[in-house]
């Protein structure tokens, strides 16, 4: 049951995987285990990504199809009282700026690594970061930019995380291809990483 | 400079050849406010990668072993069929009204039909004709040197363009200006306006100041929006013989601002590059011969949509941030042989993007190799080349569009099976690094030139005369 199940994620296929969890734990299995079996495949496929093996829609299917398995185990997972998510994450690309590819990746990485996501996808003001963060009290904030003439609007998230009363407990982590480490620090950022997988790092070291 | 094509030159006026322009914008965008609606996570994630794995398998397309640009004229006739296949079958995303809107098969014979042959860049004593190159085809591509809209400071920015443009280069092409007057850029202000004027205005007396004041300027690079990018055509800034860059998105996407700034560049009569900055090769366009197949399509939609006077792919690998790895160089070669084998010799251009920076071996190799691989497959003309990824401040210089000239004008008139041998040496000595992530980003402009004279440093120089000597060494008769 749990091969199938682990089949069902790598292939993308949200409504067998979720089938599939519900009828393993029907069958005696361990809400827990069944959801170790699918973070298992959710990692195979990020290392297969980063060695240049499935490509973006395979691991954004893969990570819709872990979704829609802790959605249907929901309610077994929390009465075992054991599996929580990392933390909650506002992510998206700054304002003006429509490329989402880069940031595409690094929600689903953080998907796969157990964070819950909020991605308020593309050209998101840096009011609505904040408005999103102080609603769902968010542990981090992730910004995504591409452009240079796109970057300086970046601080503003910053500026308005603490309008919104909520900088002290969130942390404010930036990337994208012209981000650098001193840039980050220049702004403020809590951090920034050079690739998705190094952004999911980043998160979980915050969370520690 | 690239000799004009004997017979079969369609001289190319926006305006003559747009007739019913201004309709065609209309209906475009009453048809996309029809769409069928389909959220863009499932059109990026479902539809296109699934309909581009089944065209692959059914129009029996594959990198085979051994392989660094295709070899097969059967196979690229057919990869057009399937790019064809795809852009009928799927439409493209309008990302405003979020859905997909169909395009007919008159449509693109319509435009393949209005497609120039060739078209006069820049003007005066730089005025270039720029021709629709066949496959091994002897005549040299063009190269429109420059930065490729990498990140220039406004203190180096005209040097950098001079350092360019001083080169045999037949265009240049601008960068994006980090700031103006001190003032950092940021889009949807003035400064952004004022951001874009100045990268025309100056990418202007750079050429001016290397003797070549017609010389073609590629851009405006400095602005998000439209508006901004329409702010680079004035009196003393982008003139209608330059090319307008108008660009799609990842994959087979438009927007309102696509068709604004069509409209706009065509009433003016300007030479329009459409572009995509793609096909993404590990993204929603999956390996390279779905990422082939798509990127077919998107410049099929391309000339229906703009009727451009030449289309431009920057056929990247999100894993490399490079244009050069050996996934990246066969696609390139399919888009381009595609086109070619299925005898559509209109005008077909490639960005040059390598991972490593200015002053090293790697740049030199990887210009090189796409060089050698674009100009045996049709290429009309070559941008760049701008290394380090292209997102690192003043990383670039004229030394690196020196080498695009160089290598592109050995390239010329080689086979394709020798073109294949000398990418089969000459991509081993870089591809581990570019796959690491590992190639080095260089040293800024103002490091490799001496920014009094802007001449470059004599050991950059010393370090391409190496290079070519390894590059004869590896069959490039440079």
């Amino acid at each position: 049951m749990l091969d199938e199940l682990r089949a069902a994620v790598l292939a993308g296929d949200e409504g067998l995987a979720a089938a599939k969890a519900e009828a393993a734990v029907e069958n005696g299995a361990g809400p827990t285990a069944v959801l170790e079996a699918v973070s298992a495949s959710i990692r195979e496929v990020g290392e297969s990504f980063q060695r240049g093996e499935v490509f973006l829609p395979e691991m954004m299917l893969a990570a819709d199809a872990m979704k829609a398995v802790v959605t249907a185990l929901g309610p077994a997972l929390l009465s075992t009282g054991e599996v929580s998510s990392k933390g909650r994450v506002v992510v998206g690309t700054i304002q003006h700026d429509i490329h989402d590819i880069g940031k595409n990746i690094v929600a689903t990485f953080l998907q796969m690594s157990g964070f819950e996501v909020h991605d308020l996808g593309r050209d998101v003001s840096p009011r609505s970061f904040a408005e999103k963060a102080a609603e769902i009290e968010a542990d981090i904030v992730a910004v995504s930019v591409l452009l240079t003439s796109t970057m300086n609007d970046v601080p503003l998230v910053r500026d308005e995380l603490k309008k919104a009363g909520v900088d002290g407990r969130c942390a404010f982590v930036v990337g994208g291809a012209p981000v650098t480490e001193q840039w980050a620090e220049t702004i403020g950022a809590d951090g920034t990483a050079e690739d998705a997988a190094g952004a999911a790092r980043l998160c979980e070291a915050l969370r520690s | 400079m690239t000799t004009p094509s004997e017979g079969g030159h369609v001289p190319h006026n926006v305006i003559s050849s747009g007739a019913g322009l201004a309709e065609r914008i209309a209906d475009f965008y009453e048809r996309s406010r029809r769409v069928q609606a389909l959220p863009e996570r499932e059109y990026d994630s479902r539809v296109l990668p699934g309909k581009l794995k089944e065209l692959a398998e059914r129009y029996d397309i594959r990198m085979r072993d051994g392989e660094m640009i295709p070899l097969d004229l059967a196979m690229a006739r057919r990869a057009f069929e399937a790019g064809r296949a795809l852009l009928l079958d799927v439409g493209c995303y309008c990302m405003d009204t979020e859905g997909t809107m169909s395009v007919s098969a008159d449509e693109v014979e319509a435009a393949l039909a209005a497609a120039p042959l060739a078209h006069t860049y820049g003007c005066g004593g730089e005025a270039v004709e720029c021709v629709g190159r066949g496959v091994e085809d002897v005549r040299r591509p063009l190269v429109k040197g420059g930065p490729n809209g990498c990140p220039l400071t406004e203190e180096h920015f005209i040097p950098i363009m001079t350092s360019v443009a001083q080169e045999e280069v037949d265009g240049v092409h601008t960068g994006s200006l980090q700031s103006v007057l001190g003032i950092p850029n940021r889009a949807h202000t003035p400064i952004e306006i004022l951001a874009c004027k100045k990268e025309a205005l100056w990418a202007r007396e750079a050429t001016s100041a290397a003797g070549k004041p017609g010389l073609s300027i590629l851009g405006i690079m400095s602005g998000v929006t439209s508006e901004a990018q329409d702010a680079g055509d004035f009196e003393g800034g982008l003139r209608p013989t330059d090319p307008h860059l108008v660009v799609f998105l990842n994959e087979l996407k438009f927007d309102y601002d696509l068709l604004k700034k069509v409209l706009h560049d065509a009433y003016l009569g300007c030479a329009i590059d459409a572009n995509v900055g793609g096909p993404l090769h590990g993204g929603y366009a999956g390996g390279p011969e779905t990422a082939a197949i798509v990127g077919i399509a998107e410049a099929l939609l391309g000339f229906v949509m703009c009727r451009p006077s030449n289309f431009s792919w920057y056929p990247q690998s999100l894993f490399t941030g490079a244009t050069t790895s050996r996934e990246s160089l066969w696609t390139a070669g399919m888009l381009l042989l595609a086109f070619r084998a299925s005898g559509h010799e209109v005008i077909l251009d490639t960005y040059v993007g390598p991972q490593a920076g200015p002053w090293t071996e790697m740049v030199c190799r990887e210009t090189a190799a796409q060089a050698v691989a674009n100009t045996a497959c049709g290429a009309s003309a070559l941008y760049g080349s701008c290394g380090a990824r292209m997102v690192k401040t003043d990383h670039v210089t004229g030394m690196e569009a020196r080498m695009l000239v160089e290598a592109s004008r050995a390239a010329a008139g080689m086979s394709l099976a020798d073109a294949n041998d000398v990418l089969s040496r000459l991509v081993p000595t870089y591809g581990e690094a570019l796959k690491a992530g590992a190639a080095p980003s260089g040293r800024p402009f103002q490091e490799c030139y001496d920014v009094e004279t802007l001449r470059p440093q004599d050991e950059y120089v010393a370090l391409w005369e190496r290079e070519k000597t390894e590059l004869r060494t590896l069959g490039l008769h440079i």
